[in-house]
C-alpha cells in the first residue's frame, strides 16, 4: 500500500514509506480518540393546554432565532379509511393546500411563497400532519392559513382530478417496480385484513373508486378538535401562543365519527409469498413477523436490540450479508411501531442467483439472535448510536414539536423525551435479552421474495407454504392478493347470446361482408395527449393491417416515435434511433391490432378466432349496454355494444403500459360511414381512469397495398 | 474583489436598512459570538459556541476549487475529494464516514469553483475524534492504485450521469466556456472526460501538498462545545502538520465584455431548440451583487419568476424557462434560459427572454416581487439556519470567500437593504444588451415523421 505523504513533511511521522511496504513494516495504526461523556443537555420545556373544544395545545419557547414552526396532528389515517378506498386518507391530507373556501390554491401559494414561509400536510398510518413555518412577523399568516386548510377545504374538483392523475401516474410505474411492490405485498400479509395492511397511497384500482363525496365527508369525520393536537414551538411566549391558537381554533366545532377498534392482526405463521417478475435479475427480499406497538414498554430495549442486529453499518445483518458475503450494498432491519400494532422486518436485496442464500442467511441470523441477542460491545455501541443521534435529530423547533406530540398521540409519558437520554442508558444486557426472546420467534417468519421467483421458489419451499402472485397480478386489496377476474358464463344459452350480440354488432358496422374484405387500414389525425403538466398536441398516424401487423407513429414536442410489430418481432423508434422490443411489447403491439377501432376483434371473432361470452350489461356514459368478454390467447376485451344502435361504444382491456400495468378504456365517438363500414370517428383513451389521448379516427383508408417494411425495424 | 466596511455604498445600504419598516426589523437573528485564531502552521480556526443542543459541526474549508486547476486537469479537485474519503495513514477506507455514522452523525464533501469542504454534523461529546479524523487526512492521505482508479471510475459515471446523459446536460459547460473569455471559471468542477482520464496517482500526491496543507485550510466549528477545550483539542491534533509552500493563487482577470457574442452548439439528446443569454457580473460580496442576487431570484426563481410567466405561462413560446445568478469569489455569471415549445420558432423565444430583461430595466419591480424574493433570502437566514450544519457552513463562506468571518452577522441586512431602485439599476448596468453571450442550441433528436 503506497503512503502519500506532503513532500515537506518533517518531525512529527516517520520518513516516507517504500512503495510496496508490506503491511508488517508500516507504522502501527493508531486508534481514534474515543468520545467524551455525554455533555448535559436539558430537553426545551414546554407546557400545554386543552380548549374548550377539546383541541390539546403545546407549547414550546424557543427564542434562539425569530420564527415560529406550527403542527398540527389528526388522529385520520389508514386506519380510518376501508380497505376498498386506500390512498383516501393520504389524498386528502394532498388536497388541503389545493383551495379553501376563501381562499383558492394559487392564494395560498402566493401568500405561503411571499412571506418566505413553508406550509405542508401528509398522511400515514394513524395521523394526518399538517406543518407550517414562518418568520416571527409573518407567524400569525402562517397560522391562519394552516387552521384555514385544515378547518375549510373546498376539495374542488378538478384539483381532485388533478391529483388523482397525478397519483395514478406515480402508481403505474411503482405496481411495476419490485423494490416498491415487495415491501407492500410483504406488510399486506403480515398484516392481513387490518387497515394497516393496506397501502396509504392506494392502489390503482382504490384510487378509482375516490370520489368528491369521500373526500368531503373523510373530512367531516375525522377532522374534529378532540382528536387533534398542536404544537407551536419559536420565538412566542406560552400566552401568545395559547391566545393565538384559541383565536385560530377556538370556535372549530365538529365531533368525529367513533374510532376504529379492528380486530388484531392474525397470528404469525411461517409462510413464504412469492411477487413474480421473470425479467428481474435482482430480487427484493423481506423476511420477518408482527412486532409491538409503539406505546409498548419494550418498544426502546427492542431499538436498541434492532440497532445491533440490523441498524448500523456494521450490524449483524450488514457485516453477514455485505462484508462476509458480498451479496448486497444494503442489508437491514427495522421494528415498525404504529398506534395499535407493528412489524419486524429484515430487508435486503440481491441477485437472483444468491436469493436463496440471503434468505437462508437472513433466517439462520435471526435464530441465533434469539440464542445470543447481545455482546456488552454491540450494547455499548448501540445505546451510544441511539444516545447520539437524539440530539442530532432535534435542532429545529419543529423537530422539538415533533417529539412533544408523539408524546400524546402515542401515550408516552411527559417525560419520554425529556430523559430519553438517560432512559437508552439504563438498558441492561438483561433488558434486551429478555425482548429479543419474548419478541423474536424464528418459526414463524413471513418471507416475502420479489423477483424471478421461478429460479429460487423450489429452494424456498422449506421456509414455510408458498403462494405465487405474478407482479401483473398482484392487487393489494385482493383477498388472496390476486386480482380479481371477472366470472364469465360458458353455457349453450350464453354462447347462443354471445352470437346474437356479434352478429348485431358487426351488423352495425357494415355487416360480415363488409368487414371479412378488409385486410388493412391507414390513418392519420390529430391527437391531444393528457400530461400531468397539461394538454399536448400531437399526430398520430396509425397502420394496421391483419391479422397483427401494426405501426403507430406519434409525433409530439418536436419528437418522432413510431413503435410497429409484424406480429413475430416489434421495434421502437425515436428520430432515426430504432431498437428491438422485447417479446412482451411486442405481444402488446399485436393486441393493438385487434383493438384499433375494435375492427381486428370483431372480425377474428367473426372467423372464429376468439372465444366470446356475455357478462353483466354495464352503461357507457349514462347509455345501457351489452357486454361481450371476447378472449383470444389469454388475451381479453370487454366489447361494450349499445343496446340501442348495436355501435361498439367501448373496450376495456388489461395491457403492459409503457410505465406498467395498465386499465385501458377506449371510449369511441359518434359513428359515421367509412368505406364500406361504419366507423367511430374518434376516440378517447383512458388508463388507470385517467384520460390520457383524444384523437380523431376520421380519414381512414382501407385496403393500402401491403408494406412489410412498414412494420419492420429499418435498417440502422 | 473585497467590499470594504467603510465604503459610501455599504454606509448607504445601512441607512436604508434602518429606515425600513420597523415590522420587518423583528426578524432579525440574535448576532452569532464568533472566536476567531490562528495555528502556527496557518491554520485558520472560526469558532461559534451554541450550548442549545448537544451537537456540532466541524468543517475543514481548503481553498482551492475548480478554478485552480492547471489545463489538462479539470475535474482534479473534485476528483480529489473522492479520494480524501480512501483512507488516510490510520484511517481505512470509508472508515471515517462510518465512524460519524455509527455515532449519530452525518457526513458529506462538495467541490465549488473556488473551494472544497468537508464537513460533519455529530454528538457534541465526539469532538476530538472528529478532529483526529480530519487532522488524519490533512496530514497523510493514504491512496492505493487500485482505490484511485476505483474513484476515478466513479466521478466519469458521475459526469456521464449529470451531464452527457441528460438532453441538456453540456448547457452549463457551454454557458461556463463562452461566458468568460480567460478567467478559469471557463470549465466546470467536473472537468472534461479526457482530463478525468489523464489524472494519475501521482496528480494526487502533488495536489495534496500543494493545496491540502493547513496554511490553506479555515476549520469552521459551530456547537456545543467549550472554546478553551475545542482550542486545545485542534492545537493537539493539527499543530504538527507542517506548514506548507505558500500556496499559488488564481491571477487571471477576465475582461468586461465590450460587445455581444452569438455561438450555435447542438445536442444530440435535445429534442427541442433552446437559447441561452448570460452575463458577467461582479463577485459575491460586491456592493451592487445583493441587488443582482435579488434581481435573479425575480428573474428566473419558480413559477412566478419574471421568465416563467412570461414564457411559459402567457406566451407559450417556450417548454421551460429556467435561469440562475452563481455568485463566486472571482467574476460571477446570470443566465437565463427558454427550451422552445413545440410548433414555435427559438427566435420567438430569445426575443421574449430579452423582452423580459427589458422590462426589468424600464420600470422598478413590483412592492409583491421584491417582497417576496426579499423574503425568501430573509427566510434563508432564519428558517434555514436553525441547524448547526447550515450555520457552519455560511460562516465559512463569510470566512473564506469574503474573508471575513463577522460578515455572519451583517450579510443579512445587505439583502434587505435592497430596494426596487437597485434592482433595476443593477439590471440596467449588468444586463445590458452590449454585454451578452447567446448561445442557440440546435436539437439533434428526429423531426417529425410523415407517413
Amino acid at each position: 500500500m503506497r503512503l502519500i505523504l506532503p513532500l515537506l513533511l518533517a518531525a512529527a511521522f516517520p520518513a516516507v514509506l517504500p512503495a510496496q511496504a508490506p503491511k508488517s513494516a508500516a507504522p502501527k495504526k493508531m486508534t481514534p480518540p474515543p468520545p467524551a461523556a455525554p455533555r448535559p443537555f436539558a430537553f426545551p420545556k414546554f407546557t400545554s393546554r386543552t380548549l374548550a373544544n377539546g383541541l390539546t395545545v403545546f407549547v414550546v419557547e424557543d427564542r434562539r432565532l425569530p420564527l415560529v414552526a406550527y403542527s398540527l396532528q389528526l388522529r385520520a389515517g389508514k386506519l380510518n379509511a376501508p380497505p376498498a378506498k386506500s390512498g383516501l386518507a393520504s389524498l386528502t391530507a394532498g388536497l388541503l393546500r389545493e383551495g379553501t373556501a376563501t381562499r383558492s390554491s394559487q392564494e395560498i401559494a402566493r401568500l405561503v411563497d411571499n412571506a418566505g414561509g413553508s406550509l405542508s400536510a401528509g398522511s400515514g398510518d394513524d395521523f394526518t400532519s399538517v406543518s407550517a413555518t414562518f418568520m416571527k412577523t409573518h407567524a400569525s399568516l402562517g397560522l391562519t392559513l394552516l387552521a384555514d386548510i385544515v378547518r375549510n377545504p373546498v376539495f374542488a374538483q378538478d384539483e381532485i382530478d388533478r391529483a388523482l392523475q397525478q397519483a395514478q401516474s406515480g402508481l403505474a410505474v411503482q405496481y411495476n417496480d419490485i423494490q416498491f411492490v415487495l415491501p407492500v405485498a410483504a406488510t399486506r400479509v403480515l398484516f392481513g385484513d387490518h387497515p394497516y395492511a393496506y397501502p396509504a397511497d392506494g392502489t390503482p384500482q382504490s384510487l378509482r373508486n375516490l370520489k368528491r363525496e369521500d373526500f368531503v365527508a373523510f373530512h367531516r369525520q375525522h377532522f374534529a378538535p378532540a382528536r387533534a393536537w398542536l404544537a407551536i414551538a419559536g420565538d412566542v411566549t406560552a400566552e401568545e401562543a395559547f391566545a393565538a391558537a384559541e383565536k385560530a381554533f377556538g370556535d372549530w366545532k365538529a365531533t368525529p365519527a367513533p374510532d376504529p377498534a379492528p380486530p388484531a392482526p392474525p397470528a404469525p405463521k411461517a409462510q413464504v409469498v412469492l411477487i413474480e417478475k421473470p425479467d428481474a435479475n435482482q430480487s427484493q427480499i423481506s423476511v420477518g413477523h408482527l412486532g409491538v406497538p409503539r406505546s409498548h414498554p419494550d418498544y426502546l430495549p427492542l431499538q436498541v436490540a434492532n440497532q445491533i442486529f440490523g441498524g448500523s453499518f456494521n450490524s449483524r445483518v450488514m457485516l453477514k450479508l455485505r462484508a462476509n458475503e458480498g451479496l448486497t450494498y444494503g442489508a437491514g432491519s427495522s421494528f415498525r411501531s404504529l398506534r395499535l400494532a407493528g412489524g419486524f422486518q429484515v430487508s435486503t436485496s440481491t441477485r437472483t442467483e444468491r436469493t436463496a442464500d440471503a434468505v437462508q442467511f437472513i433466517v439462520d441470523l435471526i435464530r441465533d439472535w434469539k440464542e445470543n441477542p447481545a455482546t456488552e460491545a454491540e450494547l455499548a455501541e448501540a445505546k451510544a448510536f441511539l444516545i447520539g443521534s437524539f440530539g442530532v435529530e432535534l435542532e429545529t423547533a419543529g423537530a422539538v414539536a415533533g417529539r412533544v406530540l408523539a408524546q400524546a398521540l402515542y401515550g408516552l409519558p411527559d417525560d419520554y423525551y425529556p430523559r430519553f437520554r438517560e432512559r437508552v442508558q439504563a438498558i441492561t444486557l438483561q433488558d434486551v435479552e429478555a425482548v429479543v426472546r419474548r419478541h423474536i420467534d424464528p418459526t414463524k417468519l413471513t418471507v416475502a421474495v420479489a423477483g424471478n421467483t421461478s429460479a429460487f421458489a423450489k429452494d424456498l419451499a422449506k421456509h414455510g407454504p408458498a403462494r405465487l402472485i405474478p407482479i401483473a397480478d398482484f392487487d393489494p386489496l385482493a383477498p388472496n392478493l390476486i386480482r380479481e377476474k371477472e366470472t364469465v358464463v360458458t353455457s349453450a344459452e350464453g354462447a347462443a347470446r354471445a352470437r346474437q350480440l356479434l352478429d348485431a354488432a358487426a351488423q352495425a358496422m357494415g355487416g360480415r361482408e363488409a368487414l371479412l374484405a378488409v385486410s388493412g387500414y391507414s390513418l392519420k389525425g390529430p391527437a391531444k395527449l393528457n400530461t400531468p403538466q397539461g394538454e399536448l398536441d400531437a399526430t398520430v398516424a396509425e397502420r394496421v393491417e391483419f391479422p397483427g401487423s401494426y405501426r403507430l407513429a406519434l409525433d409530439v414536442m418536436g419528437m418522432s416515435i413510431v413503435q410497429a410489430t409484424d406480429g413475430a418481432a416489434a421495434f421502437i423508434a425515436q428520430g432515426p434511433k430504432a431498437q428491438d422490443l422485447p417479446p412482451q411489447f411486442a405481444a402488446e403491439l399485436t393486441k393493438a391490432a385487434f383493438t384499433a377501432s375494435g375492427l381486428g376483434l370483431l372480425r377474428a371473432a367473426l372467423k372464429g378466432e376468439a372465444e366470446l361470452a356475455p357478462l353483466a350489461p354495464a352503461d357507457v356514459e349514462g347509455r345501457p349496454a351489452n357486454v361481450l368478454l371476447w378472449t383470444r390467447n389469454g388475451f381479453e376485451v370487454k366489447m361494450f355494444i349499445d343496446t340501442e344502435t348495436n355501435h361498439l361504444r367501448k373496450l376495456s382491456y388489461r395491457g403492459m403500459g409503457m410505465q406498467g400495468p395498465t386499465e385501458t378504456d377506449v371510449v369511441f365517438g359518434p359513428y359515421a360511414p367509412a368505406g364500406a363500414l361504419k366507423l367511430p370517428e374518434s376516440e378517447t383513451v383512458f388508463q388507470n381512469g385517467n384520460k390520457a389521448i383524444q384523437r380523431s379516427l376520421a380519414g381512414r383508408e382501407f385496403n393500402p397495398p401491403a408494406d412489410p417494411a412498414a412494420f419492420r425495424k429499418p435498417a440502422q | 474583489m473585497r467590499i470594504l466596511n467603510g465604503s459610501p455604498m455599504f454606509a448607504g445600504c445601512l441607512a436604508a436598512a434602518l429606515a425600513a419598516p420597523a415590522l420587518s426589523a423583528a426578524d432579525v437573528p440574535p448576532p452569532m459570538k464568533i472566536q476567531q485564531h490562528q495555528l502556527k502552521n496557518g491554520l485558520k480556526i472560526v469558532l461559534a459556541e451554541d450550548q442549545s443542543r448537544p451537537v456540532a459541526n466541524l468543517q475543514i474549508w481548503y481553498h482551492v476549487g475548480s478554478k485552480d486547476e492547471r489545463p489538462g486537469r479539470t475535474g482534479f479537485a473534485h476528483l480529489f475529494e473522492h479520494i480524501m474519503f480512501r483512507g488516510s495513514r490510520n484511517v481505512g477506507p470509508e472508515e471515517h464516514m462510518r465512524l460519524v455514522r455509527e455515532a449519530g452523525g452525518e457526513i458529506n464533501a462538495y467541490t465549488s469553483f473556488d473551494m472544497t469542504v468537508y464537513w460533519q454534523t455529530f454528538p457534541s461529546h465526539y469532538l476530538e475524534r472528529m478532529l483526529w479524523l480530519e487532522a488524519d487526512r490533512m496530514a497523510s492521505l493514504d491512496v492505493s492504485e487500485e482505490n484511485f482508479q476505483k474513484e476515478r471510475e466513479v466521478v466519469k459515471e458521475e459526469r456521464r450521469e449529470r451531464f452527457e446523459n441528460p438532453p441538456y446536460g453540456r448547457l452549463i459547460e457551454d454557458i461556463l466556456s463562452h461566458t468568460y473569455a480567460t478567467y478559469p471559471y471557463k470549465h466546470p468542477p467536473i472537468g472534461s472526460m479526457d482530463d478525468i482520464n489523464a489524472a494519475t496517482i501521482a496528480d494526487v500526491r502533488e495536489f495534496h501538498s500543494t493545496y491540502y496543507v493547513p496554511n490553506n485550510a479555515t476549520l469552521v466549528l459551530v456547537g456545543d462545545f467549550d472554546s478553551k477545550q475545542a482550542l486545545a483539542l485542534i492545537e493537539k491534533h493539527f499543530a504538527a502538520i507542517p506548514r506548507g509552500k505558500p500556496v499559488p493563487r488564481v491571477k487571471a482577470t477576465e475582461p468586461s465584455r465590450a460587445k455581444p457574442a452569438e455561438i450555435r452548439v447542438k445536442y444530440p439528446n435535445a429534442p427541442l431548440a433552446a437559447v441561452v443569454t448570460s452575463y458577467l457580473l461582479p463577485p459575491m460580496g460586491h456592493p451592487d451583487s445583493y441587488a443582482l442576487e435579488i434581481a435573479s431570484a425575480i428573474l428566473s426563481s419558480g413559477q412566478s419568476s419574471r421568465l416563467y410567466k412570461r414564457l411559459v405561462y402567457e406566451e407559450r413560446t417556450a417548454l421551460a424557462a429556467f435561469g440562475e445568478g452563481q455568485f463566486l469569489e472571482g467574476p460571477s455569471f446570470f443566465f437565463g434560459a427558454g427550451i422552445a415549445n413545440q410548433g414555435k420558432d427559438v427566435a420567438e423565444v430569445a426575443k421574449s427572454l430579452e423582452a423580459t430583461y427589458a422590462s426589468m430595466m424600464e420600470a422598478p419591480v413590483t412592492d409583491e416581487e421584491i417582497e417576496k424574493a426579499r423574503n425568501q433570502f430573509v427566510a434563508r437566514f432564519i428558517i434555514g439556519r436553525e441547524g448547526v450544519q447550515a450555520k457552519a457552513d455560511f460562516l465559512g463562506r463569510c470566512a473564506v470567500l469574503l474573508g471575513d468571518p463577522e460578515r455572519y452577522n451583517s450579510e443579512l441586512e445587505r439583502y434587505r437593504a435592497v430596494t426596487a431602485a437597485d434592482v433595476l439599476r443593477v439590471m440596467k448596468q449588468y444586463l445590458d444588451p452590449r454585454r451578452q453571450v447567446k448561445i442557440w442550441v440546435e436539437p439533434g433528436a428526429g423531426a417529425p415523421t410523415g407517413e
